[in-house]
This record gives C-alpha cells, structure tokens and sequence, in this order.
C-alpha cells in the first residue's frame, strides 16, 4: 500500500487513527503492531509471514547475544550467526537472480533457475534488524524482552517499506513509552502534507518529463534535452524519496513516534562528501556504524581508509539494486570521495562558493545518469550526448516545450530543493498581523497544498515510488 | 507430563530456539520456491512438460485467435501462449498456459481468465451441474511470469506437472 | 462547553494544532463521503469505464490482485470526479502545460493525438502478413490505405516547440514494402493537399467525412470506380459532436463540432448491413441512437464491430473485403454504390481467421484503411491473416 493512495489516506489511515487513539494506552502498541502486520500483508500476503519469522528470528538472536554477556568467544558465534542468516535472506532474494545472471553470462552453459519476487522492504527491515543484534552484542542496548515491542519496531508501518532505517537505539525508549497530543498530531500532518506535496505534485510531474525523454531515442536530440532529463530526474528522485520520508516522519509523529531526519537539503551541498551526509542520512549512518567502523574506519593508515571507503560505497550502490550499474554507482562515490578526502578536499576550501556547488551538483548529475540508465553502454552514450558527443546541437524545440509546459514544477522544485521554499511558507505564514489571521492562513495553506496534490492523485493513475525498489 | 514441560522449556532457550526458528524460515523459503516460485526456463521447455499431460483425445489445441475469442487478448502480446479445450461443446474443460512478456501483464492475464472463467459458467448453469463445478474448482497458478490457468476433472495433474516444469 | 469558550479555545490553540485537527477531521469526512457515495458505472466527462469493487477469491488475495483492483476501485470510485479534474487541470494550464494525458492543445481549438513510434518487430510481421496475403490471391484487386494523423497534417496547428517524430517516414517505409504487391492508394498526399479545410475533427482522433471524401476521389481513380463528381449531397447529422481527445485530455468539453453524411444524389439505394457476431441486421449505414451517445462518431456503422456484411443492390459484380480501423467507418458509404457486397473486418476484435471469411464469401477486391497510428501498433493484423 502506497502513502500516496486513497486507499492508503481514505481507509486504510482513518480507520487506524481512530482504533489508535481511542484505545486505552496499554493496548496501543498492540493495535499499532496489528495495523502494521496488516499494511504489510496488503501489499505482500505471501511475504508478510517470512517477515514475522524474521521478527521472531532476530528478537530471539538478541536475548541469545544477551544472555552470553560473559562469554566473549560465544557472544560472538551468536552475533555471527545473526548476521549470516539475516543477509544470506536478503541476499537470495535481492541478489539470487543476478548472481546466476552473472554466472550465465560468464561460462558457456546456461543454467535456468527458479525466481522469487523481491519482497518489499526487505532491504528496510533487514538493516533494522541488524543494528539491533549489533548494538545488543556492542552491548550498546539492552535487548528487547518484550516481543510486541520488539515487532513494532520492526514492522512499524511508517517507516517499514521504504525507511527511514530507524536504529534501534533511537526509538527504544519511545517503543515502551511516547507521547501522543493533538500538537505533535498537527506537526506530523504538516510533516505528511508537505511530503505529499513534494511527491504528487513535483516528483510524478518532472518524473514523467524524464520517462518521456528517456523514451526519445539517444542521439536525437539536443545537450540541453539530456541535461534537462537528468535534472528532471535529480529532483524526482529527491522528492521522490524525500517525500516519502517526510510521510514516514509525519504518520510517526501522528502516531507518537519521533523518527531522525532522512534528508537535510543535499542539493545545495558544498561538496560530495556533504552531499551525502545530506542525502538518505538514515543508509549512510547505517553504513558508518555498521560497516565502516567496524572495518577499521580511518584508523589504521591511508591505505586501509581507500579500501574501507570503497568496500562501504560498492555496498551502498548494491543495496540500490543487484544490477552492474548500481555497483558502479557505488564506485564511482567511492573513487571520488576518496579523492575528496587525500587529493582536493583541501584545495576545495579555498575555491570560490559557485564553483564548489557547480562541482557538486556535476558529479551528482553524473551520477544519476549512471543510476537511471538500463545498460552502462546507455550511461556513456547518455554522457556523451550531455557533453554535445552525438547531441542534436546545444539547445531545441524539445527543450523548449517541456521547459514551457512544465516552468511552474520546475520553481516549485527549485525552491524545494533549497531551504528558500520552507522559509517561503514561514514567512507566507507571518504576513498576517493578526493571531486569527495567521491560523486562518496557515491551516488554509496546508489544507490547500494537500488538496492540490489530492486532485493531482485521484486524476492521475497510480505511480510507484523509486525507491520500493530497493 | 513433566518431561514434556522440560523438553518444551530445553526448546525455548534461546540458545535451542535460534536454530529452529532458522530452519523454518529455511522451510519457508524451500516451499516459497517449490510452490510460488517463477523460473527463467523457456516458454517451449515448460509447454512441452504441460503438454505432456494433456489428453489428446479430448481436448484439441486452439489457435491464437481462439485465445483472442474467449479471453479477449492478443497472443501477440506476450511471449508465448497455449490453449487446449475439449472437442466436446458440452465440456467446459480447458487448459490455458501463458508467459508474458512483463510482470504487469500477469495481472491482465489473470483478470481476463477470471472474466472466462465467469463467463463459462453462465454459459453451463443451469443445465450442466457437474460442468459449474468443475469451473468453481478451476485452478489459477501464477508462477512468476508463467499463468497457467486450468479447467479439468483433473486440476492436481496438471498443476502438479505444470510445477514440475519450471 | 458552551459555543463560545469553545472557540476562545480554538482562537489560544498552535497553528500546529489546528492542521492536525483539520487533517485528521478532513480524511475521516472524506472516507465517509467516499462510503456513501453510490458506485459509478463510467465517467462521462472521460468517456471511459470507471473500476468496480472486486470479488475476493483465494488466489486473487494471494497474488495480490485482488488489491489491486480495490485499490483502483477506490481511486476511481473517489467522489466528485469531475471536481479534483478540473483542480488540476486548472493548475496544469496556469503552469503552461500543452500536453495533458497525451494529448497536445494545439492551436484554433485543435487537440492533437501524438504520433505513434511502430514497433520495429511489430510492423515487419504486420507488412510481412499484408505482403504475402496479396501474393497468395493475386486474384483479387488489392490496394491500401494508410490515412496520416491529424498531428502529421496539420503541424502548425501543435502547440509551440512541439516537434513530434515524421510519421511520414514511416509511412513511405510501409509504401516502398508493399507497393509492388498492392495498389498504393496515397492519402496522404490528399490530405495534405486539402489541410486547410476540415478534414479533421478538433476534438476528435478521427478524419471528418469530408476528409474521407476527398481520400474517396483518390481511391476512385486507382480502384477504377465509376463514381460522379458532384453525386453527393452534403448534410449534417450533429452539430454537438464532442469527441474523445476533449474526453481524454479534459480541455475543449464544451466545444461543439459538426458530423455530417454524404448521401448519393441518385435515389437512395437499399441495403442489408449485418452485424454478424452481434445478430444483428439493419438497413442502414448509420445509427442515428449513437447520436444520443457521448462519442456521436459512432453514427457511422454503430461504432466498431468485429465482422460487418453490407450487402446493397449495386448492379456491379464486384466484392469487398475490407481491413480496417475505425476510419473506414466514415468511408464506407461511398463504396456501396460500386460493390455488390462489403465486408468489414477489424482485426482488433474479429476472433475467426481469414480462412473463413475467404470460404464464406467471394470477393474480387481487398482494401487495407488504417489510420497512421492505429496501423503503427496494430499487433492483430498477422493473427487474423496467418491465424496463428
């Protein structure tokens, strides 16, 4: 089930929210848990059970971790094994197929083989799961005695199909006491509504720009038309999941929940190593502390810091997908974070703003191109039509018309984009002197732009988000 | 009675737990596969095995516009199509096995077979009892791209050889 | 609480507060309005059928698709259609779109489908099928028709900077393959010839029986029909054809158009027209009931049928077989004064084969009439040609 569907906002969401508020607090965590099994099994009837097996799976891994406190080596077999089972499940599911696609491109023979449909979320609530064994065995948490508890935390639905990748130390104290009152209510529907916005009205709109360009045949057209493309595609893919998370962040709060920011602006980084501590904050965080660190970090010379940060980045680009070009993806952060951190991370401090953020935004543009691109011999070709390699010319009629046509979503997610939009509402917000003036203009606000995007919805047919993918 | 209880806490030990909890998702996932499973294989490679299980005495191999009759779509359109029905106009059996070319089209094909489905019962109702149930038992068995829809006294053979192809 | 220290209340509350309740109050009112608001069978305005709720079945909830379709119920089912259209149509135009559901806005009230990019694969069997059909009954006179789309026409009236691909290349690929086997009768050419007056609809994908007309004098001459210049008679039928493009794209709802028949001036002639899977016989071309329908273009031989026998008085001994689209249905007429007998065959929705058509009748002439982008992803053609 989608956020952005009116089964979702108009049965699925009230129903909930009534149950939830109307039971006494003792009975809320299990209605919530309930609510979530049953979102869950919505979209994946067959699945929802190997997710409840995963649950239990990995709530008896951490009182097993947790009982051999004084056992060092054993403490660490079990956490071994935790680990090795929890991905030997994420990996044949998500990698199966391309490993043996890969093994059949490679040997002469071919070899057919059975498919399972990728479960959604799996790549979520997995990485959940693990920062929970990890930090019960690092003896950073306690572990979780009481199984509902623990499953909601798992499965809790705001954030169960598409993140944010809560850890488990965040959210541990709100899983056996919150609060809930009509103002945090209120934030997280402002939370919702923005991130509905952000996702109906500039996502699917530049979205379908992209796909209508990507449709054209490469070559055909003009520079411009390719940079247009990726940039239409840059801001889908940012409101696009920076939506949802926003709609994670928003359900949470109205259902007592405090989750961590997953997007801080990252387009108007400074750099790429900023650009990444701005962008899925929640998977990079992950990655540091559960793979990074764990490797040694920085801490044993240059050479191991290279091979560190290469290893997390090829990581990161195959948890986007088991596919060549995600792999690439990830190396090629790798390679130019590297670079940023021994070769011009220090020069860089010294050149002029501009030129920072058109570096930035360059290598991110690049990168997009190497992420949407079905084949890499499309990615290079892509490329060199951006850099006027087999490009109709630097500007055409084609450009012309989606840049005309579409002028307003482009505002609009320039101004998203950056903090210039959330200051516009603020300040939009402060025009009236009045008290009644300033609530009679922010509830219309708010209630307008959700309208809006709501007539976006039911007019248009449904879209998926990019990132169920993953 | 008290072994029992002893043997039941030994299991709920974590320690005991882990490992059986492991083996039923292992389980799980070996029945996901046999059962609900997809395959890479070839359209052909998989009709032939089904194939195998038709009786060719009473049913007849139908042509992509008899498809495109009782089912409303284009053979064209997906990857490979196979369509039996009986010779008899007074049976309502029928074999139905397609690959398509997309995952979106599984859900096409599964509406349109439910619509013949529908349809063919309407059509017996009434003065062929034991045909209406043989449609109410009719089996639907999508397996990743491959539908193989099923009409027939005998559902389970077909099904069964249809699982054993991919 | 009285009314008043309620909204004193109200008044202290954050402006957080207020959205929350709002929020919250706005999906619950929502989801009762949606329950209570009956089922609609079709969308007028969008002139298609709208999702009914599912039946759940054991294997539809397992694969999912049971949701799915409950899931598209729900969405279309959304009460006050009409009104989050018009919403978003309303803010589409301010953002200056010119292309809404893919249909372009053009100019002078013009609304313009896109063109088709063909199937590479697709059209080589559909050629490949037409080529040797025409071999294998030499016997028969066969000729073509591909009739360019409205957006390949009229370019100047497409919105600014629009440039859509050049169906015309397209068209002369299907040309340089089968012209030696068939009689290549040039629409195009005609149509471009007359581009100033309407030979399309504004509202609608399809030629005007006008533009049928002129493509008719062309035919005339290869198919060698003894036709008269100045034999028809012009006149309307309706004057409030509000066609599909308005319905699909949402824009042009209230404009009006024209459709209208050319009746031979020489005394009306009987006929036999037989909807032959429907069961269904008429004595005439038209179906005037259409004309109290939505899509009024269904005048012309009641909208599409899979299998169509006109069977007329004509003194020729001459027999049609025509594969078509639904541009034939405005052409047809001017046939039945040269055939004795007329069938029509739309691949889309005829089941049979060739076979049977061609063991059932006895034709002298075979006509392909397609529009530009219905032939371009037609994948029915070889299906009901080769049987396969």
């Amino acid at each position: 089930m989608l956020f952005s569907s009116i089964h979702f906002l108009f049965v699925f969401l009230p129903i909930t929210m009534l149950v939830y508020y109307l039971v006494p607090y003792k009975l809320k965590n299990f209605v919530m848990l309930i609510a979530s099994l049953l979102f869950y099994a919505w979209g994946e009837p067959v699945y929802v059970i190997l997710m409840i097996l995963s649950i239990l799976f990995n709530y008896v891994m951490g009182k097993d971790i947790s009982e051999r406190q004084d056992n060092l080596d054993k403490k660490k077999q079990s956490l071994i094994f935790a680990v090795v089972v929890n991905l030997l499940i994420l990996g044949f599911f998500k990698y199966y197929g391309f490993l043996m696609d890969t093994i059949n491109a490679i040997f002469p023979f071919k070899i057919t083989y059975r498919q399972l449909p990728l479960p959604v979320g799996i790549s979520f609530y997995t990485f959940q799961a693990l920062s929970y064994v990890v930090d019960v065995y690092k003896g950073e948490v306690k572990s979780q005695k009481n199984l509902l508890q623990f499953a909601l935390y798992i499965a809790m639905f705001p954030q169960l199909i598409a993140g944010p990748i809560v850890r488990y130390i965040d959210i541990e104290a709100q899983l056996a006491k919150r609060q809930i009152h009509i103002t945090k209510i209120g934030q997280g529907a402002m939370y919702f509504i923005r991130g509905f916005a952000k996702k109906i009205l500039i996502a699917d709109t530049l979205g379908s720009v992209f796909v209508e360009i990507l449709d054209m045949k490469l070559g055909t057209y003009s520079i411009l038309t390719a940079w247009l493309g990726c940039i239409s595609y840059a801001f889908q893919i940012y409101f696009d999941f920076s939506g949802y998370s926003d709609m994670a962040i928003g359900l949470g709060k109205m259902f007592g929940f405090e989750f961590k920011q997953n997007f801080h602006y990252p387009y108007i980084s400074l750099s790429v190593s900023e650009f990444w501590r701005r962008w899925h904050i929640s998977l990079s965080t992950w990655f540091r502390e559960y793979v990074y660190i764990p490797l040694g970090g920085n801490r044993d010379g240059n050479g191991k810091t290279v091979r560190n940060l290469l290893i997390v980045w090829m990581l990161t680009g195959l948890w986007h997908g088991a596919a060549w070009n995600f792999l690439i993806w990830g190396f090629y952060y790798g390679v130019i974070l590297v670079l940023e951190k021994f070769i011009w991370g220090r020069a860089m401090e010294r050149w002029m703003p501009i030129v920072r953020r058109i570096y930035t935004l360059a290598v991110i543009l690049f990168g997009w191109v190497l992420f949407f691109s079905p084949s890499l011999g499309y990615a290079v070709r892509y490329m060199g039509s951006m850099l006027g390699i087999g490009a109709e010319g630097l500007i055409d009629k084609q450009t012309m018309f989606y840049v005309t046509s579409n002028w307003l979503w482009y505002v609009v997610a320039f101004l998203g984009a950056s903090p210039i939009g959330y200051t516009l509402i603020k300040q939009v917000q402060k025009v009236p002197t009045s008290r009644l003036g300033r609530q009679i203009l922010s509830v219309g606000l708010y209630m307008g732009i959700f309208f809006i995007a709501l007539a976006f919805l039911v007019t248009e047919s449904f879209q998926p988000f990019l990132y169920f993918r993953f | 009675m008290m072994k029992i209880k002893m043997i039941a806490k030994q299991l709920t030990k974590p320690e005991v737990l882990k490992y059986i909890i492991a083996g039923i998702i292992l389980i799980y996932i070996v029945i996901l596969l046999i059962f609900t499973s997809g395959s890479t294989k070839s359209f052909s490679e998989v009709r032939k095995k089904v194939e195998k299980a038709i009786s060719q005495e009473e049913l007849q191999q139908e042509s992509g516009q008899k498809f495109k009759r009782y089912y409303g779509l284009n053979s064209a359109d997906y990857e490979g199509v196979m369509l039996y029905s009986a010779k008899s106009s007074m049976s309502a059996e029928e074999i139905l096995l397609v690959k398509t070319k997309t995952d979106e089209q599984v859900k096409e094909v599964e509406r349109a077979i439910e619509k013949r489905l529908e349809k063919r019962m309407l059509d017996f109702e009434g003065y062929a009892p034991e045909q209406v149930r043989m449609l109410e038992q009719a089996q639907i068995s999508v397996r990743g791209k491959f539908v193989l829809c099923v009409v027939s006294p005998e559902v389970s053979v077909y099904v069964t050889a249809f699982s054993k192809a991919l | 609480m009285s009314i008043r220290r309620k909204r004193r209340k109200l008044r202290h509350r954050k402006i957080e507060d207020l959205v929350g309740i709002g929020f919250v109050v706005c999906i619950m009112i929502f989801a009762i309005i949606n329950i209570l608001t009956p089922t609609q069978e079709s969308s007028e305005r969008e002139n298609r059928t709208l999702a009914q709720k599912p039946t759940a079945t054991w294997t539809s909830i397992l694969s999912g698709n049971y949701m799915e379709q409950y899931e598209e119920y729900q969405a279309d089912q959304f009460f006050a259609r009409d009104f989050w259209r018009s919403v978003k149509l309303g803010l589409n135009r301010f953002s200056g779109s010119r292309k809404e559901n893919g249909v372009y806005i053009g100019k002078d009230g013009y609304l313009l489908e896109d063109i088709v990019i063909p199937d590479r694969e697709t059209l080589q069997i559909n050629l490949d099928a037409i080529e040797s059909f025409a071999k294998e009954h030499e016997e028969l006179e066969t000729s073509m028709i591909l009739v360019p789309d409205a957006a390949n026409v009229l370019k100047e009236k497409l919105p600014a900077f629009v440039q859509l691909v050049d169906q015309s290349r397209y068209m002369s690929r299907v040309k340089k393959q089968l012209s030696s086997s068939l009689n290549w009768i040039d629409a195009e050419a005609v149509m471009n010839k007359h581009k100033d007056e309407k030979i399309y609809y504004k509202t609608d994908h399809h030629w005007t029986t006008k533009g049928a007309y002129y493509v008719f004098q062309e035919a005339a001459k290869v198919l060698d029909l003894d036709y008269e210049k100045d034999g028809y008679v012009f006149y309307p039928v309706t004057k409030t054809f509000n066609g599909t493009l308005a319905a699909k794209s949402g824009y042009r709802l209230d404009e009006n158009e024209e459709i209208g028949i050319y009746v031979p001036q020489i005394e009306d002639k009987d006929l036999i027209v037989n909807y032959v899977e429907e069961q269904r016989k008429t004595a005439s071309l038209y179906d005037s009931s259409k004309l109290e329908e939505r899509d009024k273009y269904g005048v012309y031989l009641g909208g599409n049928s899979p299998l169509i026998d006109i069977q007329t008085v004509s003194e020729s001994e001459r027999r049609l077989l025509i594969f078509k689209d639904s541009y034939a249905n405005c052409f047809v007429p001017f046939l039945t004064p040269y055939f004795r007998e007329i069938v029509l065959v739309d691949p889309r929705y005829y089941t049979g084969t060739i076979e049977d058509i061609m063991q059932t009748y006895q034709f002298t002439d075979v006509l392909f009439l397609y529009s530009g982008n219905m032939f371009f992803q037609d994948n029915n053609i070889n299906g009901v040609i080769n049987g396969e």
